[in-house]
């Protein structure tokens, strides 16, 4: 499974339909308050396994920036390590 | 006109969604009390409870669910079915700005706390959900159904055991008569089967202790000489009230009235048991039929706090004797059939009075076998009671340490009985 599959999956698990989860797709758009952020956050980082900044998560915008974000903090997925 | 109209009820109970089927449950006298499977019970003094079948997966959307806990989710659909009985939308037919909500509940809730408190406990405080600090306080269900319905005007959770639903329901009206509201969804909700909600209704010392050999329907006795504690249940019921003049301005279908309320607390030590006379609930019971302009003998049927606790059972027993003469008016407490709802107690025996009363049938309290000493009360039991002209209903509620309500419910002339 990918890198965006499994951040999708995430997702999914927290109660959000697949359909509207698209690279684009903005974070304020699909109703994610400040708090439900803090709980995809450590939903991510419990999946693959880092710890994310305090207040990194301010800067993402949309679901592909989620996929990039995990993609930055944990290499070895798209390197393949 | 001192009261208030009923336009609406939802009502989620162990017997199911609607006031249908509570009324089906209670009328026949069929019991709804069963071994506990939602959790592992069998250490607990008592295993046996009214558990809804409701099923919030059903109703709400995976994200509503995820963060607020079962009582959320029950008082949510209750309160939606009973403002679909009343024909009113929020920001259609009243709005938000004019729409109150009030509701009774005691524990909170313990099922997603427990659960979150035990990753704190075992994974550290980065795994608990950031819901848990909003999910599980009493006023969670009023904040949700506020946001849920777009209600802008008074909100308010009242916290007072057993007698919580009853004084939403009081203090709904009373924002109706002040003005405050055009529109007020008043009841309560109570969601106590989680390990540890289950462990307070049990340390509270109010749990029946059954004997051997009880069967799950036969352990809670109100008034009954082998009372010996209350059988706990889960359910949320709310009621939709308006002014009777803006009921009838609209043409709304009028389910009855909650035309007098009356409080009064006793004060007294120790805390944990009530005023031994019933004089201090009876100037509740009274109260509330002075604001209703009735007399006692204009009382069809009083509907009994009966909560099989045998100290309260008496005092209850002696304050109807106070206000009414001895065995001069039926009383009856059907909730032994499926669990006393705490937060929603007070609300379903109203929903069970509106009914009892369209039908003409007082419904039987189970479990009377021979009334326990000093309790002369005109009970009814069996198979319950056919009352003509039966037209006002005095519902009493207590709380521990003697949070008293009474509630005067008057039958609507226009009830073609069925609700959801």
């Amino acid at each position: 499974m990918n890198t965006r599959a499994e951040v999708l999956e995430v997702l999914v698990r927290l109660g959000f339909p697949p359909a509207g989860l698209t690279d684009g797709e903005r974070l304020t758009d699909l109703g994610i308050d400040s708090t439900e952020m803090v709980e995809i956050v450590v939903a991510l980082e419990r999946r693959f396994g880092f710890r994310l900044r305090a207040g990194a998560e301010e800067d993402l915008d949309t679901i592909g920036d989620l996929v990039a974000c995990v993609e930055q903090q944990v290499p070895q997925l798209t390197t393949g390590a | 006109m001192t009261g208030v109209a009923i336009t609406g009820i939802g009502c989620i109970t162990p017997y199911g969604t609607g006031a249908d089927a509570l009324w089906a449950g209670v009328s026949a006298g069929t019991s709804a009390v069963t071994e506990i499977d939602r959790f592992d019970a069998s250490s607990y003094l008592c295993s046996a409870a009214g558990q809804s079948p409701f099923d919030a997966d059903e109703h709400l959307a995976p994200r509503l669910v995820k963060r607020t806990d079962r009582f959320t989710h029950m008082a949510l659909v209750a309160v939606r079915h009973a403002l679909t009985d009343a024909g009113v939308a929020v920001g259609r037919e009243v709005a938000g700005d004019r729409t109150g909500i009030m509701v009774g509940n005691v524990l909170g809730g313990w099922e997603f706390a427990e659960r979150e408190l035990r990753k704190l406990w075992v994974e550290g405080p980065r795994a608990v959900s950031p819901y848990q600090a909003t999910a599980w306080f009493p006023a969670a269900p009023q904040g949700n159904v506020c946001i849920d319905q777009g209600i802008r005007g008074p909100a308010r959770t009242f916290v007072a055991d057993r007698a919580s639903g009853a004084y939403a329901l009081a203090a709904g009206a009373e924002s109706l008569l002040r003005g405050q509201a055009d529109v007020v969804i008043a009841g309560g909700v109570e969601a106590p089967l989680s390990p540890y909600g289950w462990l307070c209704v049990e340390t509270s010392g109010l749990m029946v202790k059954p004997r051997g050999g009880q069967q799950p329907a036969d352990l809670y006795r109100p008034y009954d000489g082998g009372h010996n504690g209350t059988v706990f249940g889960e359910g949320a019921v709310f009621l939709v009230l308006e002014r009777v003049e803006d009921a009838a301005r609209r043409g709304a279908r009028v389910h009855g009235e909650l035309a007098g309320w009356g409080r009064s607390t006793d004060g007294y030590m120790p805390y944990y048991t009530v005023e031994p006379t019933g004089q201090v609930l009876g100037r509740a019971m009274r109260t509330a039929m002075d604001m209703a302009g009735v007399d006692p003998g204009d009382v069809g049927a009083v509907f009994g706090h009966g909560s099989a606790i045998p100290v309260e059972d008496v005092t209850e027993a002696y304050a109807v004797e106070e206000v009414f003469g001895t065995g001069s008016v039926p009383v009856t407490a059907p909730k032994a059939a499926f669990g006393h709802l705490m937060g929603a107690a007070a609300p379903a025996d109203v929903v069970i009075a509106l009914r009892g009363m369209a039908a003409g049938l007082v419904p039987p309290t189970p479990n009377v076998r021979r009334a326990a000493p000093g309790v002369d009360l005109d009970l009814v039991t069996g198979e319950g009671r056919t009352v003509e002209g039966w037209d006002s209903t005095l519902v009493v509620s207590r709380g521990l340490g003697g949070v008293n309500a009474g509630l005067l419910v008057r039958r609507g002339h226009d009830d073609g009985g069925s609700t959801r």
